[in-house]
Protein backbone atom coordinates (compact mmCIF):
# COMPACT_ATOMS: atom_id res chain seq x y z
CA UNK A 1 0.00 0.00 0.00
CA UNK A 2 1.24 3.32 -0.64
CA UNK A 3 2.05 5.95 1.90
CA UNK A 4 0.10 8.04 2.18
CA UNK A 5 -2.88 5.88 0.73
CA UNK A 6 -4.71 6.35 -2.76
CA UNK A 7 -7.80 6.00 -3.94
CA UNK A 8 -8.05 3.68 -6.37
CA UNK A 9 -12.08 3.37 -6.45
CA UNK A 10 -14.92 6.59 -6.49
CA UNK A 11 -18.51 4.98 -5.40
CA UNK A 12 -20.93 7.92 -7.04
CA UNK A 13 -24.26 7.52 -5.60
CA UNK A 14 -25.72 9.65 -7.98
CA UNK A 15 -29.12 9.67 -6.29
CA UNK A 16 -30.88 8.24 -3.25
CA UNK A 17 -34.29 8.10 -5.34
CA UNK A 18 -35.40 4.41 -6.71
CA UNK A 19 -38.49 2.55 -7.91
CA UNK A 20 -37.74 -0.51 -5.83
CA UNK A 21 -37.71 -0.37 -2.29
CA UNK A 22 -35.54 -3.56 -1.38
CA UNK A 23 -35.46 -3.96 2.20
CA UNK A 24 -32.14 -4.57 2.57
CA UNK A 25 -30.99 -1.07 0.75
CA UNK A 26 -27.37 -0.32 1.62
CA UNK A 27 -28.69 3.23 1.85
CA UNK A 28 -28.71 4.95 5.18
CA UNK A 29 -32.56 4.26 6.67
CA UNK A 30 -32.62 8.16 7.12
CA UNK A 31 -30.96 9.21 3.73
CA UNK A 32 -32.48 12.22 2.35
CA UNK A 33 -33.96 11.63 -1.05
CA UNK A 34 -33.31 14.14 -4.09
CA UNK A 35 -32.68 16.83 -1.58
CA UNK A 36 -29.66 18.93 -2.73
CA UNK A 37 -28.31 17.00 -5.01
CA UNK A 38 -25.18 18.27 -6.58
CA UNK A 39 -25.28 19.47 -10.13
CA UNK A 40 -23.91 17.93 -13.37
CA UNK A 41 -20.97 20.40 -12.96
CA UNK A 42 -20.00 19.15 -9.94
CA UNK A 43 -20.14 15.90 -10.80
CA UNK A 44 -17.84 16.36 -13.53
CA UNK A 45 -15.43 18.38 -11.50
CA UNK A 46 -15.40 15.48 -8.98
CA UNK A 47 -14.73 13.05 -11.12
CA UNK A 48 -11.94 15.33 -12.70
CA UNK A 49 -10.65 15.91 -9.14
CA UNK A 50 -11.03 11.94 -8.35
CA UNK A 51 -9.18 10.94 -11.58
CA UNK A 52 -6.28 13.64 -10.09
CA UNK A 53 -6.04 11.65 -6.50
CA UNK A 54 -5.40 8.53 -8.10
CA UNK A 55 -9.15 6.96 -8.83
CA UNK A 56 -9.23 4.32 -11.87
CA UNK A 57 -12.54 2.65 -11.31
CA UNK A 58 -16.01 4.36 -11.15
CA UNK A 59 -18.95 3.23 -9.39
CA UNK A 60 -22.25 4.98 -10.83
CA UNK A 61 -24.81 3.82 -8.11
CA UNK A 62 -27.31 5.11 -6.06
CA UNK A 63 -30.28 4.57 -5.39
CA UNK A 64 -31.10 4.22 -8.99
CA UNK A 65 -28.43 6.13 -10.97
CA UNK A 66 -30.77 5.94 -14.38
CA UNK A 67 -32.88 8.43 -12.58
CA UNK A 68 -30.29 11.20 -13.00
CA UNK A 69 -31.07 12.59 -16.35
CA UNK A 70 -27.42 13.69 -17.02
CA UNK A 71 -25.91 9.98 -16.35
CA UNK A 72 -24.47 10.02 -20.37
CA UNK A 73 -22.55 13.49 -19.44
CA UNK A 74 -21.54 11.54 -16.21
CA UNK A 75 -20.30 8.63 -18.42
CA UNK A 76 -18.80 10.77 -20.64
CA UNK A 77 -16.37 12.55 -18.51
CA UNK A 78 -15.60 9.20 -16.51
CA UNK A 79 -14.24 7.57 -19.92
CA UNK A 80 -12.87 11.06 -21.08
CA UNK A 81 -10.85 10.61 -18.33
CA UNK A 82 -10.07 6.68 -18.67
CA UNK A 83 -11.86 6.14 -15.24
CA UNK A 84 -13.50 1.92 -15.72
CA UNK A 85 -17.14 3.02 -15.05
CA UNK A 86 -19.23 0.01 -13.72
CA UNK A 87 -23.47 1.08 -13.84
CA UNK A 88 -24.92 -0.56 -10.54
CA UNK A 89 -28.23 -0.25 -11.61
CA UNK A 90 -31.84 -1.95 -11.22
CA UNK A 91 -32.77 -1.84 -14.93
CA UNK A 92 -35.39 0.13 -14.15
CA UNK A 93 -36.36 2.87 -16.12
CA UNK A 94 -34.53 1.50 -18.82
CA UNK A 95 -34.69 1.46 -22.50
CA UNK A 96 -32.02 -0.13 -25.21
CA UNK A 97 -32.18 3.12 -27.01
CA UNK A 98 -30.95 4.61 -23.46
CA UNK A 99 -28.25 1.75 -22.83
CA UNK A 100 -26.97 1.89 -26.72
CA UNK A 101 -26.34 5.61 -26.04
CA UNK A 102 -24.74 5.16 -22.33
CA UNK A 103 -22.60 2.32 -24.32
CA UNK A 104 -21.51 5.30 -27.00
CA UNK A 105 -20.64 7.84 -24.26
CA UNK A 106 -17.81 4.86 -22.92
CA UNK A 107 -19.91 2.84 -20.19
CA UNK A 108 -17.46 -0.04 -19.56
CA UNK A 109 -19.86 -2.64 -17.32
CA UNK A 110 -23.66 -2.82 -16.48
CA UNK A 111 -23.99 -4.88 -13.17
CA UNK A 112 -27.98 -5.50 -13.05
CA UNK A 113 -29.46 -6.40 -9.97
CA UNK A 114 -32.02 -9.01 -9.63
CA UNK A 115 -34.57 -10.24 -6.52
CA UNK A 116 -36.17 -13.98 -7.58
CA UNK A 117 -36.32 -14.87 -10.14
CA UNK A 118 -40.26 -16.19 -8.87
CA UNK A 119 -41.78 -13.30 -10.46
CA UNK A 120 -44.40 -13.32 -7.21
CA UNK A 121 -41.51 -13.46 -4.82
CA UNK A 122 -39.71 -10.70 -6.87
CA UNK A 123 -42.31 -8.34 -6.36
CA UNK A 124 -42.74 -9.11 -2.61
CA UNK A 125 -38.52 -8.10 -2.32
CA UNK A 126 -38.58 -5.15 -4.46
CA UNK A 127 -42.05 -3.96 -3.48
CA UNK A 128 -43.37 -3.66 -7.15
CA UNK A 129 -43.32 -6.28 -10.40
CA UNK A 130 -39.99 -5.39 -12.04
CA UNK A 131 -38.67 -8.77 -13.22
CA UNK A 132 -40.07 -8.96 -17.36
CA UNK A 133 -38.54 -5.49 -17.50
CA UNK A 134 -35.47 -6.31 -15.55
CA UNK A 135 -35.27 -10.02 -17.89
CA UNK A 136 -35.40 -7.26 -21.36
CA UNK A 137 -32.88 -4.25 -20.03
CA UNK A 138 -30.29 -8.34 -19.48
CA UNK A 139 -30.95 -9.03 -22.90
CA UNK A 140 -30.31 -5.29 -24.18
CA UNK A 141 -26.86 -5.64 -22.05
CA UNK A 142 -25.58 -8.71 -23.97
CA UNK A 143 -27.23 -7.55 -27.46
CA UNK A 144 -25.63 -4.64 -27.12
CA UNK A 145 -22.08 -6.55 -26.48
CA UNK A 146 -21.81 -4.43 -23.16
CA UNK A 147 -19.85 -6.92 -20.51
CA UNK A 148 -22.88 -8.10 -17.94
CA UNK A 149 -22.55 -8.31 -13.89
CA UNK A 150 -25.69 -9.91 -12.50
CA UNK A 151 -25.95 -9.26 -8.60
CA UNK A 152 -28.62 -11.03 -6.27
CA UNK A 153 -28.39 -9.91 -3.24
CA UNK A 154 -29.32 -13.24 -1.06
CA UNK A 155 -30.82 -13.54 2.12
CA UNK A 156 -33.55 -15.82 4.27
CA UNK A 157 -36.39 -15.55 1.19
CA UNK A 158 -34.03 -16.08 -1.84
CA UNK A 159 -31.18 -17.88 -0.90
CA UNK A 160 -32.47 -21.78 -1.75
CA UNK A 161 -33.07 -20.19 -5.35
CA UNK A 162 -29.23 -19.75 -5.46
CA UNK A 163 -29.02 -22.89 -8.30
CA UNK A 164 -31.65 -21.41 -10.16
CA UNK A 165 -29.87 -18.06 -9.99
CA UNK A 166 -26.55 -19.60 -11.36
CA UNK A 167 -28.40 -21.54 -14.58
CA UNK A 168 -30.11 -18.18 -14.86
CA UNK A 169 -26.55 -16.19 -15.60
CA UNK A 170 -25.13 -19.18 -17.37
CA UNK A 171 -28.32 -18.77 -19.54
CA UNK A 172 -27.96 -15.25 -20.67
CA UNK A 173 -23.99 -15.54 -20.40
CA UNK A 174 -23.39 -13.25 -17.76
CA UNK A 175 -19.67 -12.06 -17.56
CA UNK A 176 -19.95 -12.17 -13.75
CA UNK A 177 -22.32 -13.06 -11.08
CA UNK A 178 -22.56 -11.87 -7.23
CA UNK A 179 -24.24 -13.75 -5.04
CA UNK A 180 -23.81 -11.85 -2.22
CA UNK A 181 -25.37 -12.31 1.49
CA UNK A 182 -27.38 -8.79 2.32
CA UNK A 183 -24.53 -7.00 4.53
CA UNK A 184 -26.47 -6.03 7.83
CA UNK A 185 -26.30 -2.38 7.98
CA UNK A 186 -28.89 0.37 6.64
CA UNK A 187 -32.10 -1.31 5.91
CA UNK A 188 -31.02 -4.45 6.37
CA UNK A 189 -30.16 -3.59 9.86
CA UNK A 190 -33.61 -2.69 10.17
CA UNK A 191 -34.83 -5.75 9.13
CA UNK A 192 -32.15 -8.01 9.88
CA UNK A 193 -34.84 -10.74 12.13
CA UNK A 194 -36.78 -10.50 8.48
CA UNK A 195 -33.54 -11.09 6.35
CA UNK A 196 -31.07 -13.49 8.17
CA UNK A 197 -30.47 -16.83 6.86
CA UNK A 198 -30.25 -19.54 9.14
CA UNK A 199 -26.96 -21.26 9.13
CA UNK A 200 -27.61 -24.43 6.74
CA UNK A 201 -29.08 -22.46 4.11
CA UNK A 202 -25.71 -20.58 3.42
CA UNK A 203 -23.71 -23.82 3.24
CA UNK A 204 -25.99 -25.11 0.77
CA UNK A 205 -25.69 -21.74 -0.95
CA UNK A 206 -22.02 -21.63 -0.91
CA UNK A 207 -21.69 -25.42 -1.91
CA UNK A 208 -23.88 -24.89 -4.71
CA UNK A 209 -21.39 -21.22 -5.86
CA UNK A 210 -18.46 -23.29 -5.13
CA UNK A 211 -19.21 -26.07 -7.26
CA UNK A 212 -20.69 -23.80 -10.13
CA UNK A 213 -17.16 -21.68 -9.87
CA UNK A 214 -15.49 -24.35 -10.51
CA UNK A 215 -17.53 -25.63 -13.14
CA UNK A 216 -17.61 -22.29 -15.06
CA UNK A 217 -13.72 -21.04 -14.65
CA UNK A 218 -12.54 -19.12 -17.57
CA UNK A 219 -16.17 -18.55 -18.83
CA UNK A 220 -18.35 -16.58 -15.65
CA UNK A 221 -16.90 -15.64 -12.42
CA UNK A 222 -18.49 -16.08 -9.61
CA UNK A 223 -18.53 -14.27 -6.27
CA UNK A 224 -20.24 -15.62 -3.18
CA UNK A 225 -20.14 -13.11 -0.29
CA UNK A 226 -21.32 -14.45 3.07
CA UNK A 227 -22.66 -12.69 5.96
CA UNK A 228 -20.53 -11.99 8.48
CA UNK A 229 -22.48 -12.85 10.94
CA UNK A 230 -21.57 -16.39 10.57
CA UNK A 231 -18.04 -15.62 9.78
CA UNK A 232 -14.96 -16.39 12.71
CA UNK A 233 -13.38 -12.97 11.58
CA UNK A 234 -14.84 -9.61 10.18
CA UNK A 235 -14.97 -8.70 6.81
CA UNK A 236 -12.12 -6.02 5.40
CA UNK A 237 -14.29 -3.67 5.40
CA UNK A 238 -13.90 -1.37 2.06
CA UNK A 239 -9.99 -2.37 2.51
CA UNK A 240 -9.88 -0.59 5.62
CA UNK A 241 -11.20 2.90 6.72
CA UNK A 242 -9.83 5.83 3.84
CA UNK A 243 -7.38 3.48 2.19
CA UNK A 244 -8.50 2.61 -0.75
CA UNK A 245 -12.17 3.84 -1.67
CA UNK A 246 -13.67 7.15 -1.90
CA UNK A 247 -18.04 6.96 -1.42
CA UNK A 248 -19.87 10.51 -2.54
CA UNK A 249 -23.18 11.15 -1.60
CA UNK A 250 -25.62 12.57 -3.75
CA UNK A 251 -25.90 15.95 -1.89
CA UNK A 252 -21.61 15.78 -2.55
CA UNK A 253 -21.32 14.55 1.16
CA UNK A 254 -17.08 12.66 1.15
CA UNK A 255 -17.54 9.54 3.26
CA UNK A 256 -14.99 6.65 3.41
CA UNK A 257 -18.17 3.85 3.25
CA UNK A 258 -21.53 4.23 2.75
CA UNK A 259 -22.64 4.37 5.93
CA UNK A 260 -20.24 6.45 7.84
CA UNK A 261 -22.34 9.36 8.14
CA UNK A 262 -24.58 7.03 10.41
CA UNK A 263 -21.94 7.12 12.64
CA UNK A 264 -22.66 9.70 15.40
CA UNK A 265 -20.00 12.47 16.28
CA UNK A 266 -18.16 11.69 13.04
CA UNK A 267 -17.91 15.05 10.55
CA UNK A 268 -17.96 14.60 7.16
CA UNK A 269 -17.26 17.29 4.53
CA UNK A 270 -18.95 17.80 1.24
CA UNK A 271 -17.15 18.49 -1.97
CA UNK A 272 -19.06 22.13 -2.14
CA UNK A 273 -16.72 22.88 0.95
CA UNK A 274 -13.38 21.54 0.07
CA UNK A 275 -11.55 19.76 -3.04
CA UNK A 276 -11.49 16.23 -2.72
CA UNK A 277 -7.57 15.96 -2.02
CA UNK A 278 -8.18 18.03 0.72
CA UNK A 279 -10.99 15.70 2.58
CA UNK A 280 -8.58 12.43 1.40
CA UNK A 281 -5.39 13.63 3.24
CA UNK A 282 -6.62 15.83 5.73
CA UNK A 283 -10.00 15.32 6.65
CA UNK A 284 -11.07 14.28 10.44
CA UNK A 285 -13.80 12.00 9.12
CA UNK A 286 -10.95 10.19 6.71
CA UNK A 287 -8.26 10.25 9.27
CA UNK A 288 -10.37 8.81 12.27
CA UNK A 289 -10.21 5.19 11.57
CA UNK A 290 -6.97 5.35 9.42
CA UNK A 291 -4.02 3.39 10.48
CA UNK A 292 -4.10 1.78 14.32
CA UNK A 293 -4.02 4.35 16.46
CA UNK A 294 -7.49 4.17 17.23
CA UNK A 295 -7.74 1.05 17.83
CA UNK A 296 -7.89 -0.43 21.07
CA UNK A 297 -8.12 -4.09 22.71
CA UNK A 298 -8.26 -7.01 21.47
CA UNK A 299 -7.34 -5.33 18.15
CA UNK A 300 -4.24 -3.57 19.25
CA UNK A 301 -2.34 -6.65 20.08
CA UNK A 302 -4.25 -8.92 16.99
CA UNK A 303 -2.03 -10.24 14.36
CA UNK A 304 -5.02 -9.83 11.88
CA UNK A 305 -5.19 -5.92 12.28
CA UNK A 306 -3.02 -6.01 8.95
CA UNK A 307 -5.40 -8.10 7.17
CA UNK A 308 -9.47 -6.56 8.31
CA UNK A 309 -8.01 -3.53 9.80
CA UNK A 310 -10.25 -4.38 12.77
CA UNK A 311 -13.38 -5.07 10.25
CA UNK A 312 -16.14 -2.44 9.56
CA UNK A 313 -16.80 0.84 11.67
CA UNK A 314 -20.46 1.05 11.28
CA UNK A 315 -20.82 -2.50 12.15
CA UNK A 316 -19.19 -1.70 14.87
CA UNK A 317 -20.91 1.77 16.06
CA UNK A 318 -24.81 0.16 15.12
CA UNK A 319 -24.18 -2.69 17.16
CA UNK A 320 -21.99 -2.00 19.93
CA UNK A 321 -22.92 1.79 20.35
CA UNK A 322 -18.67 2.66 19.80
CA UNK A 323 -17.54 3.12 16.43
CA UNK A 324 -13.81 2.54 17.91
CA UNK A 325 -14.93 -0.76 19.10
CA UNK A 326 -13.82 -3.85 17.43
CA UNK A 327 -16.21 -5.34 15.08
CA UNK A 328 -18.66 -7.17 17.09
CA UNK A 329 -18.47 -10.18 14.05
CA UNK A 330 -15.44 -11.12 15.26
CA UNK A 331 -15.12 -14.03 17.43
CA UNK A 332 -12.11 -12.26 19.66
CA UNK A 333 -15.04 -9.03 20.21
CA UNK A 334 -16.05 -8.99 24.00
CA UNK A 335 -19.28 -8.14 22.02
CA UNK A 336 -19.74 -11.39 19.86
CA UNK A 337 -22.53 -12.70 21.10
CA UNK A 338 -24.83 -10.01 19.72
CA UNK A 339 -24.08 -11.23 16.37
CA UNK A 340 -24.21 -14.44 17.58
CA UNK A 341 -27.98 -13.58 18.96
CA UNK A 342 -28.93 -12.58 15.79
CA UNK A 343 -27.90 -15.94 14.05
CA UNK A 344 -29.41 -17.93 16.32
CA UNK A 345 -32.70 -16.18 16.31
CA UNK A 346 -32.86 -16.38 12.61
CA UNK A 347 -32.22 -20.26 12.70
CA UNK A 348 -35.32 -20.82 14.54
CA UNK A 349 -37.30 -17.69 12.87
CA UNK A 350 -41.16 -17.32 12.39
CA UNK A 351 -41.82 -14.67 9.78
CA UNK A 352 -41.46 -10.96 10.27
CA UNK A 353 -42.43 -8.55 8.01
CA UNK A 354 -40.27 -6.40 5.97
CA UNK A 355 -39.94 -2.84 6.54
CA UNK A 356 -39.46 -1.81 2.81
CA UNK A 357 -37.00 0.54 1.73
CA UNK A 358 -39.78 4.09 1.65
CA UNK A 359 -38.42 7.65 2.24
CA UNK A 360 -40.69 10.50 2.43
CA UNK A 361 -43.35 8.82 3.89
CA UNK A 362 -42.99 8.48 7.96
CA UNK A 363 -42.14 5.07 9.00
CA UNK B 1 -4.55 -23.32 -23.62
CA UNK B 2 -3.44 -25.31 -26.69
CA UNK B 3 -0.35 -23.21 -28.88
CA UNK B 4 -2.58 -22.53 -31.39
CA UNK B 5 -5.27 -20.66 -29.30
CA UNK B 6 -6.14 -17.01 -29.99
CA UNK B 7 -6.38 -15.36 -26.79
CA UNK B 8 -7.22 -12.35 -26.34
CA UNK B 9 -8.63 -9.81 -23.43
CA UNK B 10 -12.08 -10.82 -22.42
CA UNK B 11 -14.50 -7.41 -23.06
CA UNK B 12 -14.83 -6.72 -19.77
CA UNK B 13 -11.27 -5.62 -19.62
CA UNK B 14 -9.40 -2.65 -20.51
CA UNK B 15 -5.70 -1.55 -20.05
CA UNK B 16 -5.07 1.65 -18.65
CA UNK B 17 -1.94 3.49 -18.07
CA UNK B 18 -0.84 4.93 -14.93
CA UNK B 19 0.72 7.84 -14.19
CA UNK B 20 0.82 7.20 -10.32
CA UNK B 21 3.41 4.40 -10.65
CA UNK B 22 4.55 4.57 -14.24
CA UNK B 23 2.45 1.45 -15.24
CA UNK B 24 -0.33 -0.56 -16.68
CA UNK B 25 -3.23 -1.47 -15.14
CA UNK B 26 -5.54 -4.20 -15.65
CA UNK B 27 -9.30 -3.07 -15.23
CA UNK B 28 -12.12 -5.07 -14.49
CA UNK B 29 -15.20 -4.78 -12.74
CA UNK B 30 -14.41 -3.96 -9.13
CA UNK B 31 -10.82 -3.86 -9.02
CA UNK B 32 -7.69 -3.80 -11.20
CA UNK B 33 -4.36 -5.76 -11.30
CA UNK B 34 -1.01 -3.63 -11.74
CA UNK B 35 1.03 -5.09 -14.54
CA UNK B 36 4.43 -5.29 -14.50
CA UNK B 37 6.10 -4.52 -17.85
CA UNK B 38 6.89 -8.18 -19.04
CA UNK B 39 3.05 -8.72 -18.04
CA UNK B 40 1.94 -5.65 -20.30
CA UNK B 41 3.97 -7.35 -23.22
CA UNK B 42 2.18 -10.29 -23.02
CA UNK B 43 -1.22 -8.75 -22.79
CA UNK B 44 -0.09 -6.26 -25.87
CA UNK B 45 0.17 -9.18 -27.48
CA UNK B 46 -3.21 -11.64 -26.56
CA UNK B 47 -5.28 -9.25 -29.45
CA UNK B 48 -6.96 -12.34 -30.97
CA UNK B 49 -4.63 -12.68 -33.74
CA UNK B 50 -1.31 -13.82 -32.39
CA UNK B 51 -1.62 -17.97 -31.39
CA UNK B 52 0.00 -18.51 -28.11
CA UNK B 53 2.94 -20.24 -30.36
CA UNK B 54 3.27 -16.99 -31.68
CA UNK B 55 3.11 -15.02 -28.53
CA UNK B 56 6.13 -17.60 -27.15
CA UNK B 57 7.96 -16.94 -30.02
CA UNK B 58 7.97 -13.10 -30.03
CA UNK B 59 8.78 -12.89 -25.83
CA UNK B 60 11.58 -15.71 -26.81
CA UNK B 61 12.79 -13.17 -29.33
CA UNK B 62 12.64 -10.16 -26.79
CA UNK B 63 14.45 -12.14 -23.60
CA UNK B 64 16.77 -14.52 -24.98
CA UNK B 65 18.56 -15.23 -22.09
CA UNK B 66 15.60 -16.35 -20.54
CA UNK B 67 14.90 -20.31 -20.80
CA UNK B 68 12.59 -21.26 -23.22
CA UNK B 69 11.01 -23.52 -20.56
CA UNK B 70 10.88 -20.89 -17.64
CA UNK B 71 9.43 -18.53 -20.39
CA UNK B 72 6.86 -20.95 -21.42
CA UNK B 73 6.08 -22.12 -17.70
CA UNK B 74 5.67 -17.92 -16.84
CA UNK B 75 3.51 -16.74 -19.88
CA UNK B 76 1.27 -20.33 -19.34
CA UNK B 77 0.95 -19.41 -15.35
CA UNK B 78 -0.06 -15.55 -16.39
CA UNK B 79 -2.72 -16.64 -18.25
CA UNK B 80 -3.86 -19.19 -16.41
CA UNK B 81 -4.39 -16.73 -13.89
CA UNK B 82 -6.05 -14.45 -16.67
CA UNK B 83 -8.42 -17.23 -17.29
CA UNK B 84 -9.45 -17.76 -13.65
CA UNK B 85 -10.94 -14.40 -13.08
CA UNK B 86 -12.88 -14.89 -16.76
CA UNK B 87 -10.70 -12.43 -18.76
CA UNK B 88 -9.38 -13.92 -21.32
CA UNK B 89 -11.42 -15.69 -24.39
CA UNK B 90 -9.53 -17.85 -26.64
CA UNK B 91 -10.36 -19.34 -29.72
CA UNK B 92 -9.15 -22.25 -32.19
Amino acid sequence: MDNPPRPYTLVAELTYACPLQCPYCANAVDAPVRDGEIDTAAWIRVLREAEALGVVQVNLTGGEPLLRGDLNAIVSQAARLGLYTNLITSGIPLTRERLADLQQHGLDNVQLSLQSLEPDRAADIAGGRFLERKRHAIAWVKELGLPLTLNFVLHRHNIDETPRFISFAESVAADRLELANAQYLGWALHNRDALLPGEEQIRLARTAAHAAGARLKGKMEIVFVMPDYYAEFPKTCMNGWGRSFLVITPDGTVLPCHLARTIAALRFETVRDSPLHEIWFHSDGFNRFRGEAWMSDPCRGCERRHLDFGGCRCQAFHVTGDAAAADPACSRSPHHSLIQQAGARAATASPVEFAYRRYGSRR
Amino acid sequence: MTADALPRLAPKARLKYDRFSGHYLLLFPETGWLLNDTGMELLQLCDGRHSLAMILDVLARRYPHVQPDALNADVRSFLAALAERSLLRSHG
